[in-house]
């Protein structure tokens, strides 16, 4: 097991390498980030400052050195300063990202509830409503864009019927407790059951709709499969009642395939928040990158790329061990 | 429970119980289930938009400023479109058809899917035989890196590289094609592995085939089905993805009309304008879900030992 974990971890530590390397070798491709001071010809830079950019960027040294030198800063936790507003980075992230958490959480909780039972549901009473409503929502989350969720949620809910606000909000629950602690401040975690939630809604909605149609895809399938396997008829047949049947024998061992999804999804929204947080301009990482990559701000850019793949790399780690865990023959293979 | 159920013969479903002549209705139903009707018949639409985007006569990036948010069926009023057809689902913010736009939308879908596709499906297919005949140190380093592939996070990836070279055509196409290949490897790679073993290989190498000759000649016919299969299967994601990419704006540049765009366009007008972007909305959706239909009908049909993916 010792010789499973340190070759998963060792591979985390060079994918994550890889990743942040090509993004900054990427960065570094086009684009002079001296531009970003300077307007438009150059005009308004005198050649001392340009200097000092150089300098400071570190840009008259070679790109592998470059790299090199951010990445010494990034392990002692200086993540650069932002060449826009400069701020520094890790505050910059610390600012969003537990909107951004929250903001996943809720959604993970959200696709759990409906995906999970609605599949075992819709198993276990094939060809009856809930088997038929469990399949359409499975249909739509898997074939409509979170983009188009979003647009159509906001047109109905929004524009419409005016009953939720369209966009911006942040997190109420995370921030409000963490500054409960440290500033004595507990004002933003009643404001969230006051008004706050409505800005979670449609978002969480969004993208959460689309992770539990994977739930229920495969909880439906595997609950199908095992239902139809042996050790379940020869409960029947023992006279087991349909509920221990369906409970106590079958759902236990037709979970597995869901829970080990159950990773996949939460780093499958670490991606699905960026599209979400631009749509209702919810004010998290998601956004951060984006405007960080419209605005050839490299430092914020790269910082925000790590911490998703930090993010991406530590759940997958954490999945592989406990799969190792679960199902010895993995550690092997 | 009834005890159908208990021995495991399925309930008549809840259709049955409630609809009147079930049988002549199952029967056409059957027809359905056994032919992928409904997703040819929605990718034909594709395909006939795609074709005859020119009809309507309207220019899909010239703007008309007095046909402005013109609801749907109404008459153009714009000097410039005055002799054309209705405005049959409406006119965008710059007064621009969004029927035309669709249409030619549909025309750009279809190009970058089918160029990104195709690459990706022979990068990916080679790649997987390349990993899968040479094995041992080859193998284990081609299978590294593309672990290193699967965990960047493809969107950022592609916000950072549409940025970096300017958001283009071309761009697009490399990085869906750069999404696409992946997929193919591990499947193409664990059936070359069996199938290199094969005595037909051992007897083709003891002929002299080179190399080169016995992945191309042998042993890539026999996992061209697994390759069709994925390819179909993987062309819903591509559209999502492109449509994605260009709703964040780093796909292909405005004014071009391409599907994501014309919905992320349209979203600040909402209010007023409804159909500018839920028209293409829908039609990615309906595009969409029917290739991941025909996608599992290609699966069933041809490689059923897939039905995990």
């Amino acid at each position: 097991m010792a010789k499973y974990i340190l070759r998963r971890f060792l591979f985390s530590f060079f994918t994550l390498i890889g990743a942040t390397a090509i993004v900054f070798g990427l960065s570094r491709v086009v684009g002079d980030p001296r531009d970003l001071f300077a307007q438009e010809g150059g005009y308004g830079v005198t050649e001392e400052t340009y200097e000092h950019l150089t300098k400071m960027l570190n840009l008259d040294k070679p790109i592998y050195m470059q790299y090199f030198i951010w990445l010494g800063k990034v392990v002692r936790g200086d993540l650069g300063r932002s060449l826009l507003g400069q701020k520094d980075v890790s505050d910059l992230i610390g600012e969003k990202v537990l909107n951004t958490l929250e903001l996943t959480i809720f959604s993970w909780i959200l696709s759990t509830i409906i995906g999970i039972p609605l599949g075992v549901l819709s198993a276990v009473k094939r060809g009856s409503f809930w088997d038929y409503a469990g399949r359409s929502i499975a249909l739509i989350g898997q074939a409509a864009p979170p983009f188009v969720i979003a647009i159509i949620g906001i047109l109905v809910f929004a524009v419409q019927l005016g009953w939720l606000p369209a966009g911006s909000g942040e997190s109420h629950l995370l921030k409000g407790f963490i500054r409960g602690i440290t500033k004595g401040d507990f004002s933003l975690i009643p404001a969230f059951f006051t008004g706050g939630w409505k800005h979670y809604v449609l978002p969480v909605g969004t993208l959460g709709l689309a992770a539990s149609a994977s739930y229920l895809r495969l909880t439906r399938s595997s609950m199908l499969e095992i239902l139809d396997s042996e050790y379940i008829k020869l409960a029947r047949a023992k006279g087991v009642s349909e509920k221990d049947v369906i409970w106590k024998h079958a759902l236990k061992n037709a979970l597995i395939p869901p829970l080990t999804l159950a990773a996949l999804i939460f780093v499958g929204f670490l991606t699905g928040t960026i599209i979400v947080e631009t749509v209702f301009v919810w004010p998290g990482l998601g956004l951060l990158a984006t405007t960080a990559v419209s605005e050839n701000d490299f430092t914020v850019m790269t910082g925000s790329v790590l911490l998703f793949a930090v993010f991406y790399t530590v759940v997958i780690f954490l999945s592989d061990l406990t799969y190792g865990l679960v199902d010895p023959r993995i550690r092997y293979s | 429970m009834t005890l159908s159920t208990k021995i495991g013969i399925d309930e008549p479903s809840f259709l049955e119980k409630k609809l009147p002549y079930y049988k002549s209705i199952k029967k056409f139903l059957s027809f359905f289930q056994k032919w992928p009707v409904i997703p040819v018949f929605f990718i034909s639409i594709l395909i006939l938009l795609a074709v005859f985007a020119d009809i309507t006569g309207y220019d899909p990036e010239l703007p008309a400023l007095r046909d402005r948010t013109l609801p749907m069926f109404s008459e153009p009023v714009d000097p410039l479109t005055k002799d054309l057809t209705r405005h049959w689902l409406g006119a965008d913010q710059f007064g621009r058809d969004t029927l035309t736009r669709i249409m030619h939308g549909a025309r750009i879908t279809l190009y970058v899917l089918f160029i990104s596709a195709i690459s990706g499906t022979i990068i990916g297919t080679s790649y997987g035989l390349i990993a899968g005949f040479f094995g041992g140190f080859i193998d284990d380093i081609l299978m590294r890196i593309l672990d290193l592939v699967y965990s960047i996070p493809f969107l950022l990836l592609a916000l950072v590289a549409a940025i970096v070279f300017n958001p283009s055509l071309t761009v697009v196409i490399i990085l869906l094609a750069f999404l696409a290949w992946p997929a193919f490897v591990r499947n193409v790679r664990a059936e070359i592995l069996t199938l290199k073993e094969r005595d037909y290989i051992l007897y083709a190498r003891v002929a002299g085939a080179s190399k080169f000759r016995l992945m191309y000649k042998h042993l890539l016919p026999g996992v061209i089905n697994t390759v069709i299969v994925i390819a179909t299967l993987r062309i819903g994601q591509l559209i999502l993805a492109e449509a994605s990419l260009s709703f964040l704006g780093a796909g292909v540049p405005p004014p071009t009309p391409v599907w994501g765009a014309l919905v992320a366009e349209g979203r600040d007008y909402l209010n007023s304008a409804w159909w500018v972007s839920i028209f293409p909305s829908l039609g990615i959706f309906l595009v969409v879900m029917s290739l991941n239909f025909l996608g599992d009908w290609f699966r069933d049909r041809f490689d059923p030992r897939l039905r995990q993916l």
